[in-house]
């Protein structure tokens, strides 16, 4: 090989490895289609039926999920409880929900969750490293700060930087799959709330402006391309944690929405409470993170 | 006799790596917690009568191969010598003895133990030393060796889910400098801390002195070359006299391999062996003694010193009783999975010197883990099973509410409430739409968890405080939902 040659090649390697950091790597998988709803509900099915329906009416898995994708699907595992008591996201809809991306050419799925209780009896108790196993994905560990990192959130009020889930960052898509519950400090927990999830530092939250800090954090840049909100189980009352079945009904519903805020006011609906009692609806709203009136929203309602 | 040696060496490796996978992961090992249930001083708290028996018959039948093959701090010493021949090669040479200074140590150990004054027992305890040593500098190491291996690897796996402990360095200094002389002190005298120090070893070398079978040299193969006892880890071969103290030896079985000439045996030899020194005879003082002390010391020393009020591990009653029943093995520190279980050191608590109470820095007493409950070998922490400890009050909670971010920021908070399993802190309506927190003692269970999740710094605005003695607790009957049916019609 002469110089020429050599330094030709260099070149265009070196060109190569630039233009792969410049350019994006793929468009944005969350652009909305022209004629699609922007939130769907269902009612009276199973969780992994009433999946099908409404991920169906939104275009099929493929509009979230392209082959050779690196994908997260971010339920709720906060709590050493069991499916039935309802404080987890129901681990047969997280299962099914991996195996529909996989399916659909996801080259991994990565599940995790910072917990509340000692994480590996989260994991366990809950169903879902189990559920998640047998459908060919992957559970991580999310128990120690060195899988975070910290990003910036110029827009945060109260927020301005948290340590989040390296896997998030390496995500190319997030399915965000929260379970509706009352909860004692946030009013209800749903999609946003679950986002709490994958930071660190959950103390700060508490400590500094709880509701802000949520509405802070959704306006992170790098959003759920689909947000699942599993309300077949519903804690009515003593959440986040429970204290027994009698917490539980069984209303058999899920929302599904691109829009994080839509589907927290749907769901705020099913669950009874006044969107004007859980504040930080209404501050991610004026963050410009979502639409918080679901009348200016194409809704698709279905029951099995 | 050849093959005896090495089938004692590879069980002995193998229990020592028992003993060590227990302490260090004992969410994979809980069944080797078989080996804690057979430890004479814990059988002897603890009530196991079948134990105590078997060790005793083994050592009247045979002598002392307890602490060549079950103790795991006799298990640890051999370790060191091993290591220790890099520095040096013979073993200590005969040793004196000293068995009346040895017999009044252990009878003074013994005594205080029994009047309710554990730390002099805790601190010479083979059982107790040995998991103190692995609880606080083996386990820290190899968890944090192993959780880097799993960092490296994909998903949840064996590795990673290795519980990464917090290291509390009044213990691991204190550990540390004991393992250090203790490392010194085999290189030097071999196994003395067995003929000296060890309360369990005074006992198993009365026994063994009546022991049936024995090693003995026969006087008309040997040749005095002095091999054996430069190999005798116990340093009990006297050579000059060519005689073998059973009552000192822990049935390693060195000597048979060291001697040339098979002039060493395990032979039925009741009566053999005698000198002007009669072990019998002087065990028989020697428990006179021992009994004579423990019937007096009593009356002669004040009370024990109270144990410090501190929140104990579920099941283990009141801190009085648990203090006179812990030998601070630190079995419970190093197998709790929310790693809430420390070492009580800097309370200069004298009745309770380096025994366990509950820290919620790391974590929360779980709901669903009665771990330490179920392993505790001296029964110092009694069974609880998880359907009882969800009732089982071991603290109570105590809200400050001038602390709380509640009222100082006059923002949203709730932690304490949403992690509480009884809902003994819930939140209330307060002003401005906000909610605060309204603690019921009486439905709490004091498992930390509010306490643990309080973001307040550095007081907590809300935490639990030790109650004298651990009840159960009636908890109010959750209130019905009035519509927990499917939805009828979607509410948008």
């Amino acid at each position: 090989m002469d110089r020429r040659k050599f330094i030709a090649i260099a070149g265009a390697v070196a060109a190569r490895t630039g233009l792969a950091k410049v350019l994006p790597a793929q468009e944005p998988v969350s652009a909305k289609p022209a004629s699609g709803p922007d939130l769907v509900a269902v009612r009276g099915g199973e969780p992994a039926q009433m999946f099908d329906l409404a991920i169906a009416a939104m275009g099929g898995i493929e509009q979230f999920v392209k082959s050779g994708n690196k994908v997260v699907v971010k339920p709720n595992i906060g709590w050493a409880r069991t499916p039935a008591e309802a404080a987890n996201t129901n681990p047969d809809l997280i299962g099914h929900i991996v195996k529909l991306c996989l399916k659909a050419g996801a080259k991994e799925v990565k599940v995790f969750d910072n917990t509340c209780n000692e994480w590996q009896q989260c994991y366990q108790l809950s169903g879902i490293e189990k559920a998640v196993i047998e459908a060919g994905g992957v559970v991580i560990p999310a128990n120690s700060e060195s899988y975070y990192a910290e990003i910036g959130l110029p827009s945060g009020k109260q927020l301005k930087q948290a340590m989040i889930h390296k896997a998030w960052l390496e995500a190319d898509a997030i399915i965000n799959v929260p379970i509706l519950k009352d909860h004692g400090s946030a009013r209800m927990t749903s999609v946003m709330k679950n986002l709490m999830g994958i930071v660190w530092d959950r103390r700060y939250y508490h400590r500094t402006d709880l509701h802000q800090c949520i509405a802070d954090f959704a306006t992170f840049d790098k959003k759920p391309v689909l947000n699942v909100v599993d309300a077949y189980n519903i804690m009515m009352q003593n959440g986040p944690r429970g204290t027994g079945l009698a917490d539980v009904a069984q209303k058999k519903a899920l929302i599904m929405s691109r829009d994080m805020v839509a589907a927290d006011v749907a769901a705020a609906a099913i669950l009874g409470v006044d969107v004007a009692d859980i504040p930080y609806i209404a501050m991610a709203n004026q963050l410009g993170v979502g639409e918080n009136d679901l009348k200016k929203l194409k809704i698709e309602r279905l029951s099995v | 006799m050849k093959i005896a040696l090495k089938a004692r060496k590879f069980l002995a490796g193998l229990i020592l790596l028992a003993f060590l996978a227990l302490f260090v992961r004992f969410d994979s090992f809980s069944s080797l917690s078989i080996l804690t249930q057979i430890q004479l001083i814990p059988a002897l708290i603890s009530g196991g009568m079948l134990t105590v028996l078997a060790i005793i018959l083994i050592t009247l039948f045979t002598g002392r191969i307890y602490c060549s093959l079950l103790c795991p701090l006799g298990l640890i010493q051999d370790l060191m010598a091993r290591v220790g021949r890099i520095f040096r090669k013979n073993g200590p040479g005969f040793l004196a003895p000293r068995f009346f200074l040895h017999i009044i140590l252990a009878g003074l150990t013994a005594t205080l133990a029994i009047i309710g004054f554990m730390p002099a027992l805790a601190i010479c305890e083979p059982f107790a030393l040995a998991g103190r040593l692995m609880t606080n500098l083996v386990q820290p190491v190899l968890s944090y060796l192993m959780w880097l291996v799993g960092y490296g690897l994909e998903g949840a796996n064996w590795f990673n889910k290795a519980r990464v402990n917090p290291v509390d360095s009044h213990s691991v200094f204190i550990v540390a400098t004991i393992a250090t002389a203790l490392f010194l002190v085999v290189l030097r005298f071999g196994r003395i801390y067995c003929n000296l120090f060890c309360p369990l070893g005074a006992l198993l070398r009365v026994l063994a002195s009546f022991s049936v079978f024995r090693l003995q040299i026969d006087g008309t193969g040997c040749t005095g070359c002095g091999k054996c006892a430069r190999n005798c880890k116990a340093g009990c071969i006297d050579l000059e006299k060519r005689q073998i103290d059973f009552s000192r030896c822990v049935v390693c079985l060195n000597c048979i391999d060291s001697c040339s000439f098979n002039a060493i045996a395990l032979k039925p030899g009741f009566g053999s062996n005698r000198t002007d020194f009669s072990p019998e005879r002087r065990a028989l003082i020697g428990s006179a003694a021992t009994a004579a002390i423990t019937t007096l010391l009593p009356i002669a020393l004040p009370a024990p010193a109270r144990a410090a009020n501190r929140i104990l591990p579920p099941g283990a009653g009141n801190s009085s009783e648990f203090a006179k029943k812990c030998i601070s093995c630190h079995l419970c520190i190093s197998a709790c999975p929310s790693a809430i279980i420390t070492v009580a050191v800097p309370q200069f608590a004298a009745g309770s010197l380096a025994q366990p109470e509950l820290k919620f820095t790391r974590g929360m007493c779980e709901q669903t883990c009665n771990v330490c409950t179920t392993i505790c070998p001296t029964g110092a922490i009694a069974p609880v099973s998880l359907e009882e400890k969800k009732t089982l009050k071991i603290a109570e909670v105590e809200y400050i509410k001038k602390l709380c971010v509640v009222e100082t920021d006059g923002k949203d908070c709730g932690a304490c409430a949403e992690h509480c399993p009884t809902k003994a802190v819930k939140m209330v309506p307060y002003r401005n739409n906000l909610m605060i927190p309204e603690v019921d003692p009486g439905i709490c269970i004091g498992c930390g968890s509010c306490e643990h999740i309080c973001p307040v710094r550095p007081q907590k605005a809300i935490f639990v405080n030790p109650i004298e003695q651990q009840h159960h607790i009636k908890l109010p009957e959750a209130k019905p939902l009035q519509d927990a049916g499917p939805l009828e019609d979607f509410p948008f």
